[in-house]
Protein backbone atom coordinates (compact mmCIF):
# COMPACT_ATOMS: atom_id res chain seq x y z
CA UNK A 1 0.00 0.00 0.00
CA UNK A 2 1.35 3.36 -0.96
CA UNK A 3 2.24 5.50 1.98
CA UNK A 4 -0.08 8.39 1.42
CA UNK A 5 1.73 10.45 4.02
CA UNK A 6 4.81 10.60 1.90
CA UNK A 7 3.23 11.56 -1.35
CA UNK A 8 3.27 15.00 -2.83
CA UNK A 9 0.92 16.57 -5.24
CA UNK A 10 2.87 17.44 -8.30
CA UNK A 11 3.25 21.19 -8.34
CA UNK A 12 1.97 21.47 -11.89
CA UNK A 13 -1.21 19.64 -10.90
CA UNK A 14 -1.77 21.63 -7.76
CA UNK A 15 -3.66 24.46 -9.40
CA UNK A 16 -5.94 22.00 -11.22
CA UNK A 17 -6.56 20.17 -7.97
CA UNK A 18 -7.38 23.42 -6.23
CA UNK A 19 -9.81 24.36 -8.93
CA UNK A 20 -11.56 20.98 -8.77
CA UNK A 21 -11.63 21.17 -5.03
CA UNK A 22 -13.21 24.60 -5.11
CA UNK A 23 -15.94 23.41 -7.45
CA UNK A 24 -16.32 20.12 -5.63
CA UNK A 25 -16.64 21.60 -2.20
CA UNK A 26 -19.31 24.08 -3.24
CA UNK A 27 -22.04 21.88 -1.84
CA UNK A 28 -20.18 21.46 1.41
CA UNK A 29 -22.08 24.38 2.84
CA UNK A 30 -25.35 22.53 2.50
CA UNK A 31 -23.96 19.57 4.39
CA UNK A 32 -22.58 21.84 7.07
CA UNK A 33 -25.94 23.56 7.49
CA UNK A 34 -27.68 20.20 7.78
CA UNK A 35 -25.24 19.08 10.46
CA UNK A 36 -25.49 22.36 12.34
CA UNK A 37 -29.26 21.97 12.35
CA UNK A 38 -28.99 18.46 13.71
CA UNK A 39 -26.63 19.57 16.47
CA UNK A 40 -27.30 23.28 17.01
CA UNK A 41 -25.62 23.29 20.40
CA UNK A 42 -22.15 22.44 19.07
CA UNK A 43 -19.71 25.20 18.52
CA UNK A 44 -18.10 23.98 15.33
CA UNK A 45 -17.20 26.47 12.65
CA UNK A 46 -17.79 25.94 8.97
CA UNK A 47 -14.07 26.38 8.40
CA UNK A 48 -13.22 23.61 10.79
CA UNK A 49 -15.70 21.27 9.15
CA UNK A 50 -14.44 22.17 5.72
CA UNK A 51 -10.86 21.58 6.74
CA UNK A 52 -11.74 18.08 7.91
CA UNK A 53 -13.60 17.30 4.68
CA UNK A 54 -10.72 18.56 2.57
CA UNK A 55 -8.42 16.39 4.65
CA UNK A 56 -10.62 13.39 3.82
CA UNK A 57 -10.60 14.26 0.12
CA UNK A 58 -6.84 14.52 0.22
CA UNK A 59 -6.41 11.25 2.03
CA UNK A 60 -8.70 9.13 -0.13
CA UNK A 61 -8.72 10.80 -3.53
CA UNK A 62 -5.20 12.16 -3.70
CA UNK A 63 -3.17 10.41 -1.04
CA UNK A 64 -3.68 6.87 -2.17
CA UNK A 65 -5.63 5.02 -4.70
CA UNK A 66 -5.51 7.43 -7.59
CA UNK A 67 -1.91 6.74 -8.64
CA UNK A 68 -0.99 10.37 -9.04
CA UNK A 69 -4.17 11.37 -10.82
CA UNK A 70 -5.90 14.51 -9.76
CA UNK A 71 -9.53 13.87 -8.83
CA UNK A 72 -12.09 15.64 -10.96
CA UNK A 73 -14.60 18.07 -9.50
CA UNK A 74 -17.27 15.45 -10.07
CA UNK A 75 -15.33 12.81 -8.18
CA UNK A 76 -14.75 15.21 -5.33
CA UNK A 77 -18.40 16.16 -5.24
CA UNK A 78 -19.48 12.53 -5.18
CA UNK A 79 -16.96 11.71 -2.51
CA UNK A 80 -18.21 14.55 -0.30
CA UNK A 81 -21.83 13.59 -0.80
CA UNK A 82 -21.02 10.04 0.32
CA UNK A 83 -19.35 11.14 3.54
CA UNK A 84 -21.10 10.48 6.82
CA UNK A 85 -21.43 14.21 7.44
CA UNK A 86 -23.38 14.03 10.69
CA UNK A 87 -20.98 11.51 12.19
CA UNK A 88 -18.01 13.61 11.13
CA UNK A 89 -19.59 16.71 12.62
CA UNK A 90 -20.17 14.90 15.90
CA UNK A 91 -16.63 13.57 16.13
CA UNK A 92 -15.08 16.91 15.29
CA UNK A 93 -17.01 18.51 18.12
CA UNK A 94 -16.01 15.65 20.43
CA UNK A 95 -12.37 16.08 19.50
CA UNK A 96 -12.60 19.67 20.75
CA UNK A 97 -13.87 18.36 24.06
CA UNK A 98 -17.34 19.77 23.53
CA UNK A 99 -19.44 18.56 26.46
CA UNK A 100 -22.69 18.47 24.51
CA UNK A 101 -21.06 16.48 21.73
CA UNK A 102 -19.68 13.96 24.21
CA UNK A 103 -23.12 13.66 25.76
CA UNK A 104 -24.60 12.77 22.38
CA UNK A 105 -21.76 10.41 21.56
CA UNK A 106 -21.89 8.68 24.92
CA UNK A 107 -25.63 8.29 24.74
CA UNK A 108 -25.57 6.83 21.24
CA UNK A 109 -22.50 4.66 21.40
CA UNK A 110 -21.70 3.72 24.99
CA UNK A 111 -23.88 0.64 24.86
CA UNK A 112 -22.20 -0.46 21.63
CA UNK A 113 -18.71 0.12 23.05
CA UNK A 114 -19.55 -1.84 26.18
CA UNK A 115 -21.02 -4.78 24.34
CA UNK A 116 -18.16 -4.96 21.90
CA UNK A 117 -15.60 -4.75 24.70
CA UNK A 118 -17.30 -7.61 26.53
CA UNK A 119 -17.31 -9.63 23.34
CA UNK A 120 -13.59 -9.08 22.80
CA UNK A 121 -12.24 -9.81 26.24
CA UNK A 122 -11.81 -13.17 27.81
CA UNK A 123 -8.10 -13.79 28.19
CA UNK A 124 -7.14 -12.04 31.36
CA UNK A 125 -8.55 -8.76 30.22
CA UNK A 126 -11.27 -6.84 31.92
CA UNK A 127 -13.91 -5.31 29.65
CA UNK A 128 -13.85 -2.16 31.77
CA UNK A 129 -10.16 -1.74 31.02
CA UNK A 130 -10.88 -1.91 27.31
CA UNK A 131 -13.72 0.59 27.65
CA UNK A 132 -11.54 2.93 29.68
CA UNK A 133 -8.73 2.61 27.16
CA UNK A 134 -11.12 3.42 24.31
CA UNK A 135 -12.44 6.53 26.01
CA UNK A 136 -8.91 7.66 26.86
CA UNK A 137 -7.85 7.24 23.27
CA UNK A 138 -10.91 8.97 21.90
CA UNK A 139 -10.40 11.93 24.17
CA UNK A 140 -6.63 11.92 23.77
CA UNK A 141 -4.49 12.21 26.83
CA UNK A 142 -1.28 12.82 24.92
CA UNK A 143 -0.40 16.21 23.61
CA UNK A 144 1.94 17.27 20.86
CA UNK A 145 2.96 20.90 20.78
CA UNK A 146 0.20 21.62 23.22
CA UNK A 147 -2.42 19.98 21.02
CA UNK A 148 -4.39 17.13 22.52
CA UNK A 149 -4.26 14.08 20.23
CA UNK A 150 -7.88 13.00 20.11
CA UNK A 151 -8.47 9.79 18.19
CA UNK A 152 -11.66 11.34 16.87
CA UNK A 153 -9.47 13.46 14.63
CA UNK A 154 -8.53 10.42 12.57
CA UNK A 155 -12.14 9.73 11.62
CA UNK A 156 -12.85 11.13 8.17
CA UNK A 157 -16.50 10.18 7.71
CA UNK A 158 -15.64 7.82 4.84
CA UNK A 159 -17.23 4.89 6.66
CA UNK A 160 -19.78 4.89 9.43
CA UNK A 161 -18.82 6.02 12.91
CA UNK A 162 -19.97 2.66 14.23
CA UNK A 163 -17.67 0.77 11.88
CA UNK A 164 -14.76 3.02 12.74
CA UNK A 165 -15.44 2.59 16.46
CA UNK A 166 -15.50 -1.18 16.05
CA UNK A 167 -11.98 -1.04 14.61
CA UNK A 168 -10.75 1.34 17.30
CA UNK A 169 -12.18 -0.85 20.07
CA UNK A 170 -10.63 -3.97 18.57
CA UNK A 171 -7.24 -2.32 18.31
CA UNK A 172 -7.52 -1.11 21.89
CA UNK A 173 -8.22 -4.66 23.04
CA UNK A 174 -5.28 -6.00 21.02
CA UNK A 175 -2.95 -3.34 22.40
CA UNK A 176 -4.00 -4.09 25.95
CA UNK A 177 -3.56 -7.78 25.40
CA UNK A 178 -0.12 -7.28 23.90
CA UNK A 179 0.81 -5.07 26.82
CA UNK A 180 0.02 -7.94 29.15
CA UNK A 181 1.52 -10.70 27.04
CA UNK A 182 4.64 -9.18 25.62
CA UNK A 183 6.28 -12.46 24.83
CA UNK A 184 3.29 -14.37 23.60
CA UNK A 185 2.20 -13.72 20.05
CA UNK A 186 -1.36 -12.65 19.79
CA UNK A 187 -3.04 -15.22 17.68
CA UNK A 188 -6.65 -14.97 18.44
CA UNK A 189 -8.21 -12.37 20.62
CA UNK A 190 -11.84 -13.16 20.27
CA UNK A 191 -12.73 -16.78 20.42
CA UNK A 192 -12.79 -17.86 16.87
CA UNK A 193 -10.58 -18.04 13.82
CA UNK A 194 -7.48 -19.94 13.15
CA UNK A 195 -4.98 -17.28 13.95
CA UNK A 196 -2.05 -16.44 11.76
CA UNK A 197 -1.10 -18.85 9.05
CA UNK A 198 1.12 -21.61 10.22
CA UNK A 199 4.62 -21.57 8.88
CA UNK A 200 5.10 -25.20 8.19
CA UNK A 201 6.80 -26.79 5.28
CA UNK A 202 5.47 -29.73 3.43
CA UNK A 203 6.16 -33.12 4.76
CA UNK A 204 9.41 -34.31 3.33
CA UNK A 205 9.69 -37.91 4.40
CA UNK A 206 7.95 -40.64 2.52
CA UNK A 207 5.51 -42.66 4.54
CA UNK A 208 5.11 -46.37 4.78
CA UNK A 209 8.24 -48.37 5.48
CA UNK A 210 7.20 -51.06 2.97
CA UNK A 211 7.39 -48.63 0.09
CA UNK A 212 10.11 -49.60 -2.29
CA UNK A 213 12.95 -47.26 -3.13
CA UNK A 214 11.75 -46.90 -6.71
CA UNK A 215 8.28 -46.01 -5.61
CA UNK A 216 9.75 -43.51 -3.24
CA UNK A 217 11.73 -41.83 -5.98
CA UNK A 218 8.76 -41.69 -8.31
CA UNK A 219 6.55 -40.48 -5.58
CA UNK A 220 9.02 -37.75 -4.67
CA UNK A 221 9.18 -36.60 -8.24
CA UNK A 222 5.41 -36.40 -8.58
CA UNK A 223 5.17 -34.65 -5.27
CA UNK A 224 7.67 -31.95 -6.14
CA UNK A 225 6.12 -31.17 -9.52
CA UNK A 226 2.71 -31.07 -7.87
CA UNK A 227 3.92 -28.47 -5.41
CA UNK A 228 5.55 -26.43 -8.13
CA UNK A 229 2.48 -26.57 -10.35
CA UNK A 230 0.14 -25.68 -7.52
CA UNK A 231 2.28 -22.73 -6.44
CA UNK A 232 2.52 -21.53 -10.00
CA UNK A 233 -1.25 -21.81 -10.41
CA UNK A 234 -1.90 -19.89 -7.22
CA UNK A 235 0.59 -17.24 -8.26
CA UNK A 236 -1.33 -16.50 -11.43
CA UNK A 237 -4.50 -15.57 -9.56
CA UNK A 238 -5.59 -11.98 -9.30
CA UNK A 239 -5.14 -10.40 -5.86
CA UNK A 240 -8.92 -10.39 -5.30
CA UNK A 241 -9.09 -14.12 -5.91
CA UNK A 242 -6.15 -14.80 -3.64
CA UNK A 243 -7.71 -12.75 -0.86
CA UNK A 244 -10.96 -14.67 -1.23
CA UNK A 245 -9.06 -17.93 -0.82
CA UNK A 246 -7.09 -16.61 2.14
CA UNK A 247 -10.21 -15.39 3.92
CA UNK A 248 -11.91 -18.72 3.42
CA UNK A 249 -9.08 -21.20 3.89
CA UNK A 250 -6.64 -19.43 6.19
CA UNK A 251 -8.78 -17.05 8.24
CA UNK A 252 -11.65 -19.51 8.33
CA UNK A 253 -14.32 -16.95 7.47
CA UNK A 254 -17.65 -18.49 6.65
CA UNK A 255 -19.32 -17.81 3.35
CA UNK A 256 -21.90 -15.55 4.97
CA UNK A 257 -19.12 -13.59 6.67
CA UNK A 258 -17.34 -13.07 3.37
CA UNK A 259 -20.68 -12.06 1.87
CA UNK A 260 -20.91 -9.43 4.58
CA UNK A 261 -17.63 -7.85 3.50
CA UNK A 262 -18.92 -7.45 -0.03
CA UNK A 263 -22.58 -6.75 0.71
CA UNK A 264 -22.39 -2.99 0.09
CA UNK A 265 -23.31 -2.33 -3.54
CA UNK A 266 -20.40 0.11 -3.59
CA UNK A 267 -17.94 -2.63 -2.63
CA UNK A 268 -15.10 -2.68 -5.13
CA UNK A 269 -14.37 -6.35 -4.42
CA UNK A 270 -17.94 -7.23 -5.19
CA UNK A 271 -17.84 -5.25 -8.41
CA UNK A 272 -14.58 -6.93 -9.35
CA UNK A 273 -16.08 -10.41 -9.06
CA UNK A 274 -19.34 -9.39 -10.67
CA UNK A 275 -17.54 -8.04 -13.69
CA UNK A 276 -16.16 -11.53 -14.19
CA UNK A 277 -19.40 -13.35 -13.73
CA UNK A 278 -22.21 -12.92 -16.26
CA UNK A 279 -24.63 -14.45 -13.85
CA UNK A 280 -24.08 -11.77 -11.22
CA UNK A 281 -24.99 -8.85 -13.39
CA UNK A 282 -28.64 -9.68 -13.11
CA UNK A 283 -28.68 -9.66 -9.31
CA UNK A 284 -27.22 -6.39 -8.11
CA UNK A 285 -28.99 -6.26 -4.78
CA UNK A 286 -27.57 -8.82 -2.38
CA UNK A 287 -24.62 -11.11 -2.18
CA UNK A 288 -25.70 -14.45 -0.76
CA UNK A 289 -23.53 -17.25 0.54
CA UNK A 290 -24.20 -19.15 -2.65
CA UNK A 291 -22.80 -16.23 -4.64
CA UNK A 292 -19.55 -16.33 -2.70
CA UNK A 293 -19.45 -20.10 -3.18
CA UNK A 294 -19.78 -19.57 -6.92
CA UNK A 295 -16.92 -17.10 -6.86
CA UNK A 296 -14.84 -19.64 -4.97
CA UNK A 297 -15.76 -22.38 -7.43
CA UNK A 298 -14.63 -20.19 -10.29
CA UNK A 299 -11.28 -19.68 -8.57
CA UNK A 300 -10.92 -23.42 -7.95
CA UNK A 301 -11.64 -24.09 -11.59
CA UNK A 302 -9.08 -21.53 -12.65
CA UNK A 303 -6.46 -23.09 -10.40
CA UNK A 304 -7.40 -26.55 -11.61
CA UNK A 305 -7.06 -25.63 -15.28
CA UNK A 306 -3.78 -23.93 -14.69
CA UNK A 307 -2.55 -26.79 -12.53
CA UNK A 308 -3.26 -29.33 -15.24
CA UNK A 309 -1.64 -27.28 -17.98
CA UNK A 310 1.42 -26.68 -15.83
CA UNK A 311 1.85 -30.39 -15.22
CA UNK A 312 1.22 -31.22 -18.85
CA UNK A 313 3.13 -28.47 -20.65
CA UNK A 314 5.89 -27.67 -18.26
CA UNK A 315 6.55 -31.03 -16.68
CA UNK A 316 5.43 -33.27 -19.55
CA UNK A 317 3.02 -35.38 -17.52
CA UNK A 318 0.21 -37.36 -19.14
CA UNK A 319 -3.36 -37.43 -17.74
CA UNK A 320 -2.75 -40.64 -15.80
CA UNK A 321 0.33 -39.16 -14.17
CA UNK A 322 -1.58 -35.99 -13.32
CA UNK A 323 -4.16 -38.12 -11.55
CA UNK A 324 -1.34 -39.75 -9.60
CA UNK A 325 -0.13 -36.30 -8.59
CA UNK A 326 -3.58 -35.40 -7.30
CA UNK A 327 -3.81 -38.63 -5.33
CA UNK A 328 -0.37 -38.25 -3.81
CA UNK A 329 -0.96 -34.63 -2.95
CA UNK A 330 -4.14 -35.29 -1.03
CA UNK A 331 -2.46 -38.15 0.82
CA UNK A 332 0.59 -36.08 1.69
CA UNK A 333 -1.40 -33.12 2.81
CA UNK A 334 -3.68 -35.23 4.91
CA UNK A 335 -0.93 -37.04 6.73
CA UNK A 336 1.76 -34.43 6.69
CA UNK A 337 0.32 -31.79 8.90
CA UNK A 338 -1.74 -33.78 11.26
CA UNK A 339 -4.32 -32.78 13.77
CA UNK A 340 -3.99 -29.04 13.43
CA UNK A 341 -5.38 -29.18 10.00
CA UNK A 342 -8.17 -31.48 10.99
CA UNK A 343 -9.21 -28.87 13.50
CA UNK A 344 -8.93 -26.11 10.95
CA UNK A 345 -10.99 -28.10 8.55
CA UNK A 346 -13.78 -28.72 10.98
CA UNK A 347 -13.89 -24.98 11.61
CA UNK A 348 -13.82 -23.95 8.00
CA UNK A 349 -15.85 -26.58 6.32
CA UNK A 350 -18.30 -28.26 8.56
CA UNK A 351 -20.56 -25.61 10.00
CA UNK A 352 -23.52 -25.79 7.72
CA UNK A 353 -21.90 -23.94 4.87
CA UNK A 354 -24.08 -23.55 1.83
CA UNK A 355 -22.52 -25.37 -1.06
CA UNK A 356 -20.04 -26.74 1.42
CA UNK A 357 -16.44 -26.88 0.45
CA UNK A 358 -16.03 -30.23 2.16
CA UNK A 359 -13.01 -31.92 0.73
CA UNK A 360 -14.07 -35.27 -0.52
CA UNK A 361 -11.84 -38.22 -0.58
CA UNK A 362 -9.26 -36.60 1.63
CA UNK A 363 -7.38 -39.09 3.64
CA UNK B 1 -18.32 -40.97 -15.27
CA UNK B 2 -16.46 -37.89 -16.48
CA UNK B 3 -18.58 -35.69 -14.24
CA UNK B 4 -17.69 -37.87 -11.29
CA UNK B 5 -14.00 -37.59 -12.02
CA UNK B 6 -14.23 -33.80 -12.43
CA UNK B 7 -15.98 -33.60 -9.09
CA UNK B 8 -13.26 -35.68 -7.52
CA UNK B 9 -10.58 -33.56 -9.12
CA UNK B 10 -12.14 -30.34 -7.90
CA UNK B 11 -12.34 -31.77 -4.41
CA UNK B 12 -8.65 -32.63 -4.61
CA UNK B 13 -7.82 -29.14 -5.84
CA UNK B 14 -9.79 -27.54 -2.99
CA UNK B 15 -8.06 -29.83 -0.57
CA UNK B 16 -4.62 -28.97 -1.91
CA UNK B 17 -5.33 -25.24 -1.94
CA UNK B 18 -6.58 -25.39 1.62
CA UNK B 19 -3.49 -27.11 2.95
CA UNK B 20 -1.04 -25.25 0.76
CA UNK B 21 -2.37 -21.86 1.84
CA UNK B 22 -2.18 -22.98 5.44
CA UNK B 23 1.53 -23.56 5.01
CA UNK B 24 1.96 -20.35 3.11
CA UNK B 25 4.85 -18.32 4.43
CA UNK B 26 4.09 -14.64 4.56
CA UNK B 27 6.64 -12.58 2.71
CA UNK B 28 5.89 -9.62 4.94
CA UNK B 29 5.27 -6.10 3.84
CA UNK B 30 7.17 -2.88 4.06
CA UNK B 31 4.07 -0.87 3.27
CA UNK B 32 2.42 1.24 5.91
CA UNK B 33 -0.48 -0.50 7.62
CA UNK B 34 -3.84 1.10 6.95
CA UNK B 35 -5.33 3.05 9.84
CA UNK B 36 -8.70 2.37 11.48
CA UNK B 37 -10.47 4.78 9.19
CA UNK B 38 -9.23 3.00 6.08
CA UNK B 39 -9.88 -0.47 7.47
CA UNK B 40 -13.47 0.35 8.37
CA UNK B 41 -14.03 2.11 5.04
CA UNK B 42 -12.74 -1.02 3.29
CA UNK B 43 -14.98 -3.34 5.29
CA UNK B 44 -17.97 -1.15 4.53
CA UNK B 45 -17.18 -1.15 0.82
CA UNK B 46 -16.47 2.56 0.78
CA UNK B 47 -13.05 2.55 -0.85
CA UNK B 48 -12.92 3.34 -4.51
CA UNK B 49 -11.57 0.90 -7.06
CA UNK B 50 -7.93 1.93 -6.82
CA UNK B 51 -7.93 2.30 -3.04
CA UNK B 52 -9.63 -1.06 -2.62
CA UNK B 53 -7.11 -2.74 -4.92
CA UNK B 54 -4.24 -1.40 -2.85
CA UNK B 55 -5.92 -2.60 0.29
CA UNK B 56 -6.48 -6.06 -1.22
CA UNK B 57 -2.82 -6.26 -2.23
CA UNK B 58 -1.80 -5.26 1.27
CA UNK B 59 -4.06 -7.87 2.86
CA UNK B 60 -2.48 -10.62 0.81
CA UNK B 61 0.98 -9.84 2.09
CA UNK B 62 0.09 -8.68 5.59
CA UNK B 63 -1.34 -11.51 7.66
CA UNK B 64 -1.81 -9.25 10.64
CA UNK B 65 -4.09 -6.80 8.85
CA UNK B 66 -5.91 -9.62 7.11
CA UNK B 67 -6.51 -11.31 10.41
CA UNK B 68 -7.80 -8.06 11.87
CA UNK B 69 -10.26 -7.56 9.03
CA UNK B 70 -11.42 -11.16 9.37
CA UNK B 71 -11.93 -10.78 13.11
CA UNK B 72 -13.83 -7.54 12.63
CA UNK B 73 -16.10 -9.23 10.14
CA UNK B 74 -16.73 -12.02 12.62
CA UNK B 75 -17.44 -9.54 15.36
CA UNK B 76 -19.97 -7.89 13.16
CA UNK B 77 -21.95 -11.06 12.88
CA UNK B 78 -21.64 -11.79 16.60
CA UNK B 79 -22.84 -8.41 17.77
CA UNK B 80 -26.51 -7.76 17.46
CA UNK B 81 -26.70 -4.06 16.79
CA UNK B 82 -30.46 -3.98 16.98
CA UNK B 83 -30.21 -3.63 20.74
CA UNK B 84 -28.12 -0.50 20.42
CA UNK B 85 -30.81 2.05 20.99
CA UNK B 86 -29.62 5.29 22.62
CA UNK B 87 -29.36 5.13 26.38
CA UNK B 88 -31.84 7.01 28.47
CA UNK B 89 -31.12 10.62 29.20
CA UNK B 90 -28.85 10.83 32.23
CA UNK B 91 -28.25 14.52 31.90
CA UNK B 92 -24.81 15.99 31.55
CA UNK B 93 -23.62 14.79 34.94
CA UNK B 94 -22.03 11.56 33.79
CA UNK B 95 -20.32 13.09 30.80
CA UNK B 96 -19.08 16.03 32.84
CA UNK B 97 -17.46 13.67 35.31
CA UNK B 98 -16.08 11.55 32.50
CA UNK B 99 -14.50 14.53 30.76
CA UNK B 100 -13.08 15.85 34.00
CA UNK B 101 -11.49 12.47 34.65
CA UNK B 102 -10.07 12.29 31.15
CA UNK B 103 -8.80 15.84 31.26
CA UNK B 104 -6.96 15.11 34.47
CA UNK B 105 -5.05 12.35 32.69
CA UNK B 106 -3.79 14.52 29.85
CA UNK B 107 -0.02 14.40 29.72
CA UNK B 108 2.07 17.37 28.70
CA UNK B 109 3.98 17.32 25.43
CA UNK B 110 7.38 15.79 25.37
CA UNK B 111 9.99 15.61 22.68
CA UNK B 112 9.46 11.88 22.28
CA UNK B 113 5.80 12.40 21.52
CA UNK B 114 6.45 14.43 18.44
CA UNK B 115 5.39 12.48 15.40
CA UNK B 116 5.71 13.97 11.99
CA UNK B 117 2.42 14.38 10.29
CA UNK B 118 1.93 13.11 6.77
CA UNK B 119 2.28 15.54 3.97
CA UNK B 120 -0.66 17.81 4.38
CA UNK B 121 0.14 20.86 2.40
CA UNK B 122 -0.82 23.76 4.60
CA UNK B 123 -0.23 26.14 1.74
CA UNK B 124 -2.78 24.33 -0.35
CA UNK B 125 -5.20 24.31 2.54
CA UNK B 126 -4.81 28.03 2.98
CA UNK B 127 -5.32 28.62 -0.70
CA UNK B 128 -8.41 26.44 -0.68
CA UNK B 129 -9.75 28.29 2.30
CA UNK B 130 -9.28 31.52 0.47
CA UNK B 131 -10.85 30.31 -2.70
CA UNK B 132 -13.85 28.53 -1.20
CA UNK B 133 -14.68 30.89 1.59
CA UNK B 134 -15.97 34.39 1.72
CA UNK B 135 -14.40 34.75 5.09
CA UNK B 136 -10.71 35.39 5.69
CA UNK B 137 -8.69 32.18 5.73
CA UNK B 138 -7.83 30.80 9.13
CA UNK B 139 -4.52 29.13 9.48
CA UNK B 140 -5.47 27.60 12.80
CA UNK B 141 -8.88 27.97 14.31
CA UNK B 142 -8.08 26.62 17.74
CA UNK B 143 -5.36 24.66 19.48
CA UNK B 144 -7.39 21.48 19.10
CA UNK B 145 -8.14 21.82 15.44
CA UNK B 146 -4.81 21.86 13.72
CA UNK B 147 -5.07 20.16 10.37
CA UNK B 148 -2.04 18.03 11.18
CA UNK B 149 -3.54 16.40 14.19
CA UNK B 150 -5.73 13.91 12.44
CA UNK B 151 -3.07 12.12 10.51
CA UNK B 152 -0.38 11.48 13.04
CA UNK B 153 0.42 7.83 13.30
CA UNK B 154 2.29 6.74 16.36
CA UNK B 155 3.73 3.65 14.81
Amino acid sequence: MTDYRARLIDHSCASQYLHNLTVGTAELDAIYVRCAEAYPEFDLSREEFKEAVIGAVYKYLVGFGMEGEIPTAQEIRRFISELQGIDLYLTLACSRGDEQAWWHFDRQYRSFIERLAHQLVGRGLDANEVIDSVYVELYGTKTVDGVRQSKFRTYTGRGTLRGWLRTVISHAAVDLYRGRHDEIPLEDWSNSGDGMPARQGWRTEAHGSETSMLEKVARERYRSVTIAALDQSLATLDAHETLLLLYYHVEGLKLREIARIVEAPSSSIRRWFQRRSKRQRTSPTRVHESTVMRWLDNVYRKVSDRFRSELKDKHGLNPAEIDICLDIATEDFGQGVGLNLEKAESKSFSKGEAGSCQVEGAS
Amino acid sequence: MKRESTKKEMAAIRYMIHHRLKTYTEVGTLDAHPDEDTVSAFLEGQLDEAGSSQMVSHLITCGSCRHTTAQLTRLDSQINTENDSPLKDEGLGRVRLLLEGLASRVMPSSVEDVVFAYQNPSELMTEVNESTSDEPAQTQSSPDTSGDVNETKPD
